[in-house]
């Protein structure tokens, strides 16, 4: 079981956590808010501009956000690390991503692990499914 | 890579959010061992510093939310 705090800010409580993306040869720790609302994990494309990774070569698809509008996303399989837990998972890279945050979505993630945001603790606790 | 690093990493952020946003908002700012090294406007400004300093581990590196980008992702009305 690996648990997270959830993260306080003003006093409130946000679910999110620092895990590991492999791109290439190279792990990088990054921010996701956990979004069960989320079909895919989406990072921000200024991120893998930064890195070097040619994020444009993937399968692009377009996802609705919250106003109803859709957004390009390039897909790409590729490793992450939530704890001591490696996986594979489809990820997107999106230069129109509408909010501040990269975005820990379902597919590849929720399927393999049990996830139970426990808000009155103040935990988020992430079980992976055998 | 490291687990306990990821952890780190994860607690930092923790007790520090609030004042990050104060203090940051808006900026790209990389953690390492502990502190923030770097603060830059851009992730390819502080990554590209990162591998000129050759720091390891990995630094963190995380664009620090404004308030509005918390009250846009935790909206009610999200459809």
């Amino acid at each position: 079981m690996i648990i997270f705090r959830y993260k306080p800010f003003r006093g409130r409580l946000a679910p999110i956590i620092t895990l590991g993306v492999r791109v290439g040869t190279a792990w990088y720790p990054l921010e996701v808010y956990v979004d069960s609302g989320a079909v895919y994990t989406v990072l921000h494309a200024r991120i893998a501009e930064a890195i070097g990774f040619d994020y444009r070569t993937g399968n692009r698809t377009y996802l609705q956000v919250g106003d109803g509008s859709f957004i390009p996303v390039y897909l790409h399989d590729l490793e992450i690390q939530v704890g001591t837990e490696r996986f594979s998972a489809q990820v997107g890279f999106s230069e129109k991503l509408g909010v501040g945050f990269n975005l820990l979505g379902r597919i590849g993630v929720f399927d393999a692990f049990r996830i139970c945001f426990d808000e009155s603790q103040g935990i988020l606790t992430f079980e992976r499914r055998r | 890579m490291e687990a306990a690093q990821l952890q780190e990493y994860d607690e930092w952020i923790a007790s520090h959010l609030d004042e990050l946003i104060t203090q940051y908002a808006g900026k790209v700012i990389a953690i390492h061992e502990g502190k923030i090294t770097l603060v830059g406007d851009s992730e390819v400004e502080v990554y590209r510093v990162v591998r000129e300093k050759g720091l390891e581990p990995m630094p963190l590196v995380f664009r620090v939310p404004r308030e509005e980008d918390f009250q846009s992702i935790l909206s009610e009305d999200r459809r």
